[in-house]
């Protein structure tokens, strides 16, 4: 790329879209620290030692990920695919960027949304939702594989229509540094700013088990994408969150959290006995097998309701489709 | 790689030895909370809520237990960190090693290894291990 835009009258070059988020680093940091104070203080939320290394440990190699190879990718795609553009000048406005951004959220929640519901995608999410806990440190604990099983063609629209890939990515950073703070159990509910945006409260709904909050919330700073699209799950105050994964992991190890579901799928696959088990293990649900055997979200809620007595999960519109398991 | 990248990756690592070093200070006890029967069963009855157990078996030691149902499924429930994790199984489908009353299971997951539990006594690790086999009492 390189070449000049025009920003509200002046030319700028595309290397002054910043790299937010590790200007953000710092102020991770210092929040992560502030938060872990007010919980001793107040004994609402926790933190765990082992569990705080993970996170951050995946937090890091995210970055080395980025690093080595994975952000190399990614722009290279969003280069490629900008050749093709629609509009051939973007303006790089105020208002472009806004419009990118908005368009960036909604791309960001069908991305978000499909990784709970295709094992591919999953394979790299989980780990994101692999912790019991729910503090400003899970918030980075990231995935190392998602730029290489291409998460990001979810985004490649948005170059297609003509926004610069350095847009792209600067508002793809601004979305990741707003989600840092809704990662904590001390913020309640937020009164009418819940409406709009996504909150600690709606996010908690997102990192629970309970199988009446499964598959719900996928929204990045726009809670308005779920009520459009009929995830949205109000947080319950008889029913609190409890957090991880439906089948917690019984390890630390930063490499295991990494790859666990990868090293899953390449087992399935090594048994896969026809070509629809083959694409079942890689794009069905999670959970999905030939026989049924494991449990989809889908298959858990159903659990729920038959246990329960109850005719309805969600307190919103109903799911259809089978879905993922967190 | 640019210098800032650089600062950027020093930053970040020393932020992750200030930010588990604090952990470590200021929740000194967060992952020594007691293993409990009670949590055990608790934690049982979120993840598998149609798991009737029929028999437990817990060992408060080693933060382990083992649960059979009626129907011959086992579960296994185990400490990780403050949390606990379970899995269930069917029975036949872990490997037990006994010797006197310890029980090490050989669980065929890759996410949930290491599973050991110690029993009051060698005649009961005998009888855990039968059931655990998935073969008849003996």
């Amino acid at each position: 790329m390189g070449r000049a835009h025009r920003w509200q009258g002046c030319y700028i070059t595309p290397m002054q879209f910043p790299d937010i988020v590790a200007y953000a680093v710092p102020a991770f940091i210092g929040l992560i620290i502030l938060e872990m104070i007010v919980c001793r203080l107040t004994g609402r939320g926790r933190y765990e030692t082992t569990d705080t290394f993970a996170s951050l440990a995946m937090g890091f190699g995210n970055r080395l990920a980025a690093l080595i190879g994975g952000g190399a990718l990614v722009y290279a795609a969003f280069a490629w695919v900008y050749q093709f553009r629609l509009i051939e000048a973007m303006p790089i406005a105020w208002w472009t960027v806004l419009i990118c951004f908005i368009a960036d959220d909604l791309a960001y929640y069908w991305f978000h949304r499909i990784a709970h519901e295709r094992r591919w995608f999953w394979a790299s999410h989980v780990v994101h939702h692999s912790s019991q806990h729910y503090n400003l440190s899970t918030a980075l604990r990231q995935t190392w594989t998602g730029k290489f099983s291409f998460s990001f063609i979810f985004g490649l629209p948005l170059a297609f229509v003509g926004f610069p890939p350095e847009m792209i990515l600067f508002v793809g950073g601004i979305n990741l540094v707003y989600q840092f703070w809704i990662h904590t159990e001390l913020i309640d509910r937020m009164g009418p700013f819940e409406l709009l945006f996504n909150t600690p409260s709606h996010h908690r709904v997102h990192h629970a088990t309970n199988a009446r909050y499964l598959d719900a919330n996928y929204a990045g700073t726009l809670i308005i994408w779920d009520k459009m699209f009929g995830t949205f799950v109000a947080e319950k105050a008889s029913e609190k969150p409890r957090y991880g994964i439906v089948k917690n992991l019984g390890t630390f190890n930063p490499l295991m959290i990494a790859f666990h579901e990868w090293i899953g799928i390449a087992r399935d696959l090594a048994g896969a006995r026809s070509i629809r088990e083959v694409g079942g293990y890689l794009f069905g649900p999670p959970g999905w097998s030939p026989d049924g055997s494991r449990m989809t979200s889908a298959m858990i809620k159903e659990r729920w309701r038959r246990v329960n007595g109850e005719a309805e999960v969600t307190s919103e519109r109903p799911t259809t489709a089978a879905q993922p398991a967190e | 790689m640019t210098g800032n990248v650089l600062i950027d990756l020093v930053i970040s690592f020393v932020g992750i030895a200030i930010l588990v070093g604090l952990a470590r200070l200021i929740f000194p006890n967060a992952g020594a909370a007691a293993f409990s029967a009670d949590a055990a069963r608790d934690r049982l009855a979120f993840d598998e809520p149609d798991f009737q157990a029929d028999d437990w078996l817990v060992d408060a030691d080693r933060s382990a237990a083992i649960a059979v149902s009626e129907a011959g499924d086992i579960a296994l429930i185990k400490k990780a960190g403050d949390g606990l994790v379970t899995r269930r199984m069917r029975a036949g489908d872990l490997q037990c090693d006994r010797e006197g009353a310890d029980l090490r299971l050989a669980v065929p997951d890759h996410t949930f290894r290491g599973f050991a539990v110690h029993a009051a006594s060698d005649s009961e690790a005998q009888r855990w291990a039968v059931r655990i086999a998935g073969r008849d009492a003996i």
